[in-house]
């Protein structure tokens, strides 16, 4: 019986010790510049890591929906869905071993480092491909077709100009297929490393969203006079809330989605300038306007 | 003597001649006085003609030289896009090589076809063109006077 008071009584101090310590680490009641990184719960991370593994669709999310998940219809590219696996299983774990007064973020920066150097980072692929000008609408609906095909889609077209974009874990197969339905003239491939970037708004975010949430507690408790101001400061984190949900997803999009981009046009003419010219003038009359020409000589 | 006077006259008009190439059935060869030396074409509009241009120095006769400085003048300056590239002989026996573009103009698909004949002298260019449709429909002609070239 003085075992089972006692052990209760354990119990019972335990259970107050976690619940008390939530306050301590929560965060300050204001966002201020230079917040912290890192400071969200650890199911914020594991939300987030959602949001991120779901990319959305190229339309504007107007509402806040903290527990809103795969609001868009595109689908994220292998090595952020393997990032969303390791973010919750070092979430779990953490939550697990009691450690979360060590931080979500350096948890997840450990799931990261297991990952190869190169999935590790945030990249954003862009291609740019000037085809020579021939079957040019042809080759425009192969384009197309070659992005439906492949789990991409359209985003602008016009009479010599097309761009894509590619699921990233296509974005090899998907450049060789363009590449393969007309004559290459020219290729440029950019990788834009906006892994800093991309980490930086997620830490805003997540303060954002715990001051948010603060407020709102706040808020029920508050007088009149008091529940006037916090109202205000709600709505105004709610906006910077809004503003940085919008940049993640846009750069989530960015990076679950490359784009390849076709001209069908000859090399600018500047580019061209830059070429070493060579001392035959009857050069720039070969062709087809000349040739065909039969009126005047 | 009047035939000989006669024989003199042709012979110095061949001799004049920069380049020698026939005409098939089909074609009209037309009254040059631009930078072309012979032009020929179809009621269709499918145009073969011959450029001469004068050339002097070593490697004037570079195969290579010529298929890489045609090529990137059409792909690079012009974007035509290069089809085929065949290795071919004049008529007496200068090697040359034929460069196939396509090209679209207003939106419609285009064939032209390059051929040139560096001899060490001048480089010899023969170009055709004209709407694929009609083109692949002369196609043969077109070939068959570009074999017919003699550029010496």
């Amino acid at each position: 019986m003085r075992f089972g008071i006692a052990f209760l009584g354990l119990g019972l101090v335990l259970l107050v010790a976690c619940g008390g310590a939530a306050p301590e680490s929560a965060p300050p009641t204001t966002v201020t510049p230079g917040v912290a990184r890192g400071e969200a719960a650890p199911q914020d991370e594991a939300r987030f890591a959602s949001d991120v593994a779901s990319p959305p669709p190229p339309k504007p999310q107007r509402q806040i929906d903290r527990d809103s998940d795969g609001t868009g219809d595109a689908k994220p590219p292998a090595d952020l869905k393997k990032r969303e696996v390791d973010k919750t299983v070092a979430t779990n774990d953490a939550a697990g071993s009691g450690t979360q007064s060590t931080g979500t973020t350096s948890t997840t920066n450990n799931a990261v480092a297991v990952d190869s150097p190169h999935d590790a980072q945030m990249l954003i692929y862009t291609a740019h491909v000037t085809m020579s000008v021939y079957q040019v609408s042809p080759a425009l609906d192969a384009i197309e077709g070659i992005a439906r095909g492949m789990g991409g889609y359209l985003e602008s077209r016009n009479d010599t100009q097309i761009q894509i974009r590619i699921p990233r874990a296509r974005f090899d197969e998907a450049l060789h297929k363009v590449e393969a339905s007309g004559d290459v003239i020219h290729r440029d491939v950019s990788a834009q490393d906006v892994t800093d970037a991309y980490f930086d708004i997620e830490a805003r975010l997540k303060n954002a969203r715990a001051v948010r949430d603060r407020m709102q507690a706040l808020l029920e408790k508050a007088a009149v006079k008091e529940a006037i101001d916090i109202q205000k400061e709600l709505e105004r984190v709610t906006g910077e809330i809004e503003v940085l949900e919008g940049k993640l997803k846009l750069l989530s999009n960015k990076i679950a989605y490359s784009t390849i981009e076709v001209s069908f046009q000859p090399r600018a003419s500047a580019a061209v300038q830059l070429m070493p010219r060579l001392p035959f003038p009857w050069l720039g009359e070969l062709g087809l306007p000349k040739l065909l020409n039969l009126e005047s000589r | 003597m009047k035939t000989m006077k006669k024989l003199l006259f042709i012979l110095l008009l061949v001799g004049c001649k920069p380049v020698d190439i026939k005409t098939a059935p089909g074609f009209l060869q037309l009254k040059e006085e631009g930078s072309y030396a012979y032009r020929a074409t179809t009621p269709e509009r499918v145009v073969v003609a011959v450029r001469v241009e004068d050339m002097e120095g070593d490697g004037s006769d570079d195969l290579s030289f010529w298929t890489r400085a045609l090529t990137l003048q059409m792909r690079d300056g012009n974007g035509y896009a290069l089809l085929e590239t065949h290795d071919v002989q004049s008529l007496d026996g200068v090697k040359g090589r034929q460069l196939r573009f396509g090209h679209d103009e207003d939106g419609k698909p285009f064939s032209y076809w390059l051929t040139f004949f560096p001899t060490g002298k001048k480089l010899v260019l023969v170009e055709a063109g004209g709407m694929k449709p009609q083109f692949d429909a002369a196609a043969s002609s077109v070939q068959w006077m570009i074999q017919s070239v003699r550029v010496r």
